[in-house]
């Protein structure tokens, strides 16, 4: 019986340093680089839907602030000038006058 | 600056204070914004001046900050930069006729030569000449993503 498999396989082109960090993580590992390139895309992916879910998470917080605040159908020219003054309260404990 | 020959995809590249703002609050008459910071963010070499990290600190909830902070580290680089900027650039700036609050932005960005800033903020492109930086508004900054 032939086991089935879902893989595909893709010829992959690396700039040399980053092969060699994939090479030296593979023997650290005890397993080859093509064992190894699935492991670390498997785990970047997860680690961006992570934070993909986080922004969400802000977004939702922060919506939650602006509707507390009243102000989260404020206009964008608003939104803008209190952006602006902001930025000059800022700049200004920065770089006291 | 005109850094159109530069791909962005390769550029570090900073997001304004009012990106993160019209992204989060998932305002609809800034629908770019969003896509940039939750579709496509993660795919550039982010640059987070001093400027934008406190007022980001200022308006939004501290765990919040954290969150987001937490998140942009998973791009494929994220510098945040601590360093306040030149006083005598800030100055310059001003000068020039730049808000002071712009100037220190554009002080914190020539200081880390940053070739690209993505703002909805206009003024820096009507009211200080010879910016050492291209602005883009979201919409364009996607545009040169999906054309490079």
């Amino acid at each position: 019986m032939t086991k089935h498999s879902d893989n595909v396989t893709i010829e992959l082109e690396l700039p040399r340093a980053e092969y060699e960090r994939v090479e030296a993580q593979a023997r650290k590992e005890h397993r080859s680089v093509s064992q190894v390139i699935p492991v670390l895309l498997h785990s970047e992916l997860r680690r961006r839907e992570k934070a993909r879910r986080m922004l969400e998470e802000v977004s939702e917080s922060y919506r939650e602030l602006l509707a507390s605040e009243g102000k989260l159908d404020q206009a964008p020219e608003e939104v803008l000038a209190e952006l602006r003054q902001l930025r000059d309260e800022v700049a200004n404990e920065l770089f006291p006058a | 600056m005109n850094s159109s020959r530069l791909d962005i995809r390769e550029e570090f590249i900073a997001l304004d204070t009012n990106e993160f703002h019209f992204a989060l609050r998932r305002d609809d008459r800034y629908p770019a914004c969003a896509k940039l910071l939750f579709e496509r963010a993660l795919d550039l070499r982010l640059h987070v001046p001093l400027q934008v990290l406190k007022e980001l600190h200022r308006r939004l909830r501290q765990g919040d900050v954290r969150k987001i902070f937490d998140a942009l580290e998973s791009a494929r680089e994220c510098r945040f930069d601590y360093s306040p900027g030149d006083a005598e650039r800030v100055k310059y700036r001003e000068q020039q006729g730049a808000r002071k609050g712009d100037a220190v932005i554009i002080a914190q960005m020539q200081a880390a030569a940053v070739p690209f800033l993505v703002s909805e903020n206009r003024h820096f492109l009507s009211e200080v000449p010879n910016l050492p930086f291209e602005v883009l508004t979201a919409e364009e900054a996607l545009l040169r993503l999906d054309s490079n």
